[in-house]
């Protein structure tokens, strides 16, 4: 049938070869019938007719692309950058993903996705790392589950008394932002402001994802985990709407923890710090924090980090992150606690905590669970050996502690000199404190 | 599957940032999909040089030369490497090869300079660092080593001049702060030296060099470690044999003057004071070390500077010359104006001699050791305790053990001009 129509078509073209309209639905036929070739030509035919005419140029890019000639098609694409139906715009956005111009693919999409905010194609999504949610605030209702998702909301059930020791840390927390969210009133008479977020530090392995997870329990608040590879993301290619809706679900969800692990990923770079792309995703940040736009009541904003000596100095002002808190290794009470609750499920014999917690000092809590990995494979293997299950016993925990060595010791021998050199504003003191360093 | 581009989009902030254990977790994925990628296997030697895995590092960035072998990039990275391996040698060859295939990059000849200056061939490092500044006049490691390399020739204010217009460049620079205070200790300006590691530690705590500088801009506060220090700059300008054939010679002459003069009881006097000036000169560079580091205890950033091994090692060995100090005055009392007791004599020499090998230690004490020169200082300190103790027991049993401490002690002495 449509066969029978192209060749007619061709016909009377033979007759009116001037006539336009009549080529151009010719193309349109043939490049519906997937003859690409055939179709590139009679475009290319039209527009030496008619030059710069829009419906022919899409055409033709489109044969381009069916044709894999991916770079003709931009060149076509470009002169026609602003006019772009939308299909063609999804034909581009691929192109220039065949093409590896993978930013500029992400600003097209960007556009594209203001426009329909619906839009799903699983190959540009596989390259640009669009979930089919990202992209405009007003979707996030509609698809918050899967949104959450991406971001991994949830409603912790820990409390703050499942957090072993850490007991300053815990009144720190709840005199900045728990408190305020139970007494708004208290506070207001008071006049003490409320807002501003708190940042933890410490070496890896001390639980200050746990303890910020604890607070969103504690409060029953939703929780939303920000990871070092959502931050790094932001760097490559569409920064600010990822960081915008991150808060943004933030705000839909309140009252709710937003949690930055590995902070000082956001724009940490001592030696290009001057950069522009850069400074831009700070500036987002801090624009967000602030809520300059849109109100923050009800979210919390925590932040952890390693490296607090990367983190931005513009970070730590009034109403942004302006408590920052030392998350110290566990002390002995505490290391017998996680001791103690690491082995609950596990056969063991009586256990002297004291006398294993005394032993690993220094250790973190990911550096108590290791051990614990240790001890369980050597009780394993003799388990098999004899036939029976064989109790944990001190002993074993002694010896694996002699094995595992604690993993906070490289962190502070970097962190003191952070310490001793670059402590102007006395930053570091508990740094100094913990190391019972006298300056 | 994540894109290629991605990940290595990821990589290079990572590396960036100095996060480079993250980054190696992205380059292995990358290397997974695409093992030929030779950007990802550069990125990923940078990673292990900045962990100071220069081996792992290096094989890396010869895999991607073996891939792309007309990228001048990993020529010089490879250069890097074998410059901090101090195989300066390879170091340059690789930099002049990176230089033939693109010959306007100023960090080339910068750290091609900088080869110069170790190898003490300060003209061409001056000149290599010129070279540089020609293409890049703001280039910071070309303006440090032409700072460095004028010091060194003794144009002081030329290199003042440069490190002038290095800091303006950018004054948030460590490693021009470090090279600053360098050259202020080859000056022998000790404050001005330790206000610039201070300033360097302040903008990167952890940087080493600064680190080192400081220890030793502190330390130049006693004047015989000044001196001696600006004696080893001097020794170290001058070239690389003469910091063995110099004590040598000197050696030697003392040996000669004493025999010359000898039999002159008019000049007795005058060979007494060489000799005097001699010892006093040798015990001095044995003993300087640790006093030196002895009061930097004492001192609010100096006992922060040192490492726990130096702080063991000036302790053990400051108390064992006091110790000698005082046996011997006690023996001088006890005894009578003619005859000196040897009973106490003999052991406060070899206590006051132990302080050598005790300060060359590493603590805390280990029987495993690897490094030879550690196992010897602690063979040195077992025969000397034992010939102190064998000294009041069995006093003819003990000359044994005195003779071959003897022994060891001149042999330990010899070869420590050669074990820096």
């Amino acid at each position: 049938m449509q066969n029978e129509s192209i060749r007619s078509l061709q016909e009377a073209l033979q007759y009116s070869p001037e006539n336009v309209p009549l080529r151009l639905h010719l193309s349109e036929l043939m490049l519906q019938e997937k003859m690409y070739k055939e179709a590139a030509e009679q475009f290319s035919e039209t527009l030496q007719r008619s030059y710069g005419n829009t419906r022919a140029q899409l055409g033709l890019a489109a044969c381009y692309f069916h044709q894999k000639k991916y770079s003709a098609a931009v060149i076509v694409y470009e002169q026609l950058q602003n006019q772009l139906p939308v299909d063609s715009m999804i034909l581009y956005i691929r192109c220039l993903i065949h093409e590896n111009s993978l930013q500029q693919a992400a600003e097209l999409y960007q556009k594209l996705l203001v426009q329909i905010p619906d839009f799903k194609d699983e190959e540009i999504d596989q390259y640009l790392r669009l979930t089919s949610t990202a992209g405009l605030y007003t979707e996030i209702d509609e698809d918050d589950e899967m949104f959450a998702q991406k971001y991994f909301m949830e409603r912790p059930n820990l409390k703050f008394e499942d957090v072993g020791g850490m007991k300053r840390v815990k009144e720190e927390i709840s005199m900045k932002i728990i408190q305020p969210l139970k007494n708004p009133d208290l506070y207001k008479a008071y006049g003490k402001k409320i807002g501003g977020g708190i940042l933890l530090y410490g070496p890896p392995g001390c639980g200050k994802t746990f303890i910020a997870k604890a607070t969103a329990g504690e409060i029953a608040a939703k929780f939303i985990n920000i990871g070092l590879h959502d931050i790094l993301d932001m760097w490559v290619g569409n920064s600010e709407k990822n960081l915008h809706e991150i808060f943004e679900l933030a705000r839909k969800n309140a009252p709710c923890v937003l949690f930055f692990d590995e902070v000082d990923a956001i724009g940490a770079s001592r030696s290009d710090l001057r950069q522009s792309a850069m400074r831009h995703v700070i500036n987002q940040f801090l624009a967000e924090l602030d809520g300059v736009q849109t109100n923050n009541d009800g979210v919390l904003i925590l932040a952890a980090t390693n490296a607090p000596w990367s983190v931005d100095p513009a970070f730590r002002r009034p109403g942004r992150f302006d408590r920052v808190i030392f998350v110290e290794p566990p002390d002995a009470i505490a290391r017998e606690e996680i001791l103690r609750s690491l082995l609950k499920e596990k056969p063991a014999e009586p256990i002297d905590t004291k006398k294993v917690a005394e032993q690993i000092h220094d250790f973190s809590g990911a550096d108590i669970k290791a051990l614990i990995d240790i001890a369980v494979e050597e009780k394993l293997r003799e388990s098999m050996a004899i036939g029976t299950i064989q109790p944990i016993t001190t002993k074993d925990l002694l010896k694996a502690g002699r094995i595992q060595k604690p993993t906070t010791l490289e962190w502070f021998s970097s962190a003191r000199n952070y310490a001793l050199y670059a402590n102007e504003s006395g930053l570091y003191d508990e740094i100094l404190r913990y190391l019972k360093i006298k300056k | 599957m994540i894109h290629v581009d991605i990940l290595l989009e990821r990589a290079k902030v990572l590396v960036e940032q100095d996060r480079h254990k993250d980054a190696i977790q992205q380059l292995q994925q990358v290397l997974q999909q695409d093992p030929q990628n030779d950007f990802a296997l550069s990125l990923m030697g940078r990673c292990y040089y900045n962990q100071k895995k220069f081996d792992e590092g290096m094989e890396f960035i010869k895999e991607a030369i073996t891939i792309r072998a007309n990228e001048d990039y990993y020529f010089y990275l490879l250069a890097f490497g074998h410059y901090y391996k101090d195989q300066n040698l390879v170091a340059q060859r690789m930099l002049d090869k990176a230089i033939e295939m693109n010959p306007y990059a100023a960090d080339y000849f910068g750290l091609s300079a900088l080869i110069c200056i170790e190898e003490v061939e300060l003209k061409t490092a001056l000149k290599k660092a010129n070279e540089g500044l020609e293409i890049d006049p703001e280039n910071i490691t070309c303006l440090n080593a032409r700072a460095t390399a004028l010091n060194k020739l003794k144009q002081t204010d030329a290199a003042i001049e440069t490190m002038r217009a290095a800091l303006e460049q950018n004054p948030e620079n460590e490693f021009t702060h470090s090279t600053v205070g360098w050259n202020y200790l080859e000056k022998g300006k000790h404050k001005d030296a330790a206000h610039h590691f201070r300033e360097a530690l302040r903008i990167h705590p952890n940087l080493e060099n600064a680190q080192s500088g400081l220890k030793q801009a502190l330390k130049s506060r006693i004047p015989p470690y000044r001196w001696l220090l600006q004696y080893s700059f001097w020794i170290s300008n001058k070239g690389k044999n003469l910091q063995w054939i110099l004590p040598i010679a000197l050696f030697v002459l003392v040996r000669i003057i004493i025999v010359l003069v000898g039999k002159d009881s008019q000049l007795s006097m005058a060979v007494l004071v060489v000799m005097g000036v001699y010892l006093l000169f040798v015990v001095t560079s044995w003993v300087i070390h640790p006093i030196a580091n002895f009061t930097l205890l004492f001192h609010k950033d100096g006992k922060y500077a040192l490492t726990n091994s130096e702080r063991w090692s000036a302790i053990t060995s400051v108390s064992a010359l006091i110790l000698g100090l005082m046996i011997l005055a006690v023996s001088f009392i006890v005894s009578s104006p003619t005859t000196i007791s040897s009973t106490m004599l003999i052991p406060g020499l070899i206590c006051f001699s132990l302080a050598l090998p005790l300060s060359n230690m590493q603590f805390p004490l280990t029987f495993k050791t690897k490094k030879g020169s550690t196992f010897v200082s602690l063979l040195l300190v077992i025969l000397g305790l034992l010939s102190i103790i064998m000294t009041f027991i069995d006093k003819d049993g003990a000359s044994f053990f005195l003779i071959m401490y003897f022994i060891f002690f001149i042999g330990y002495n010899w070869t420590g001009l050669f074990r820096r």
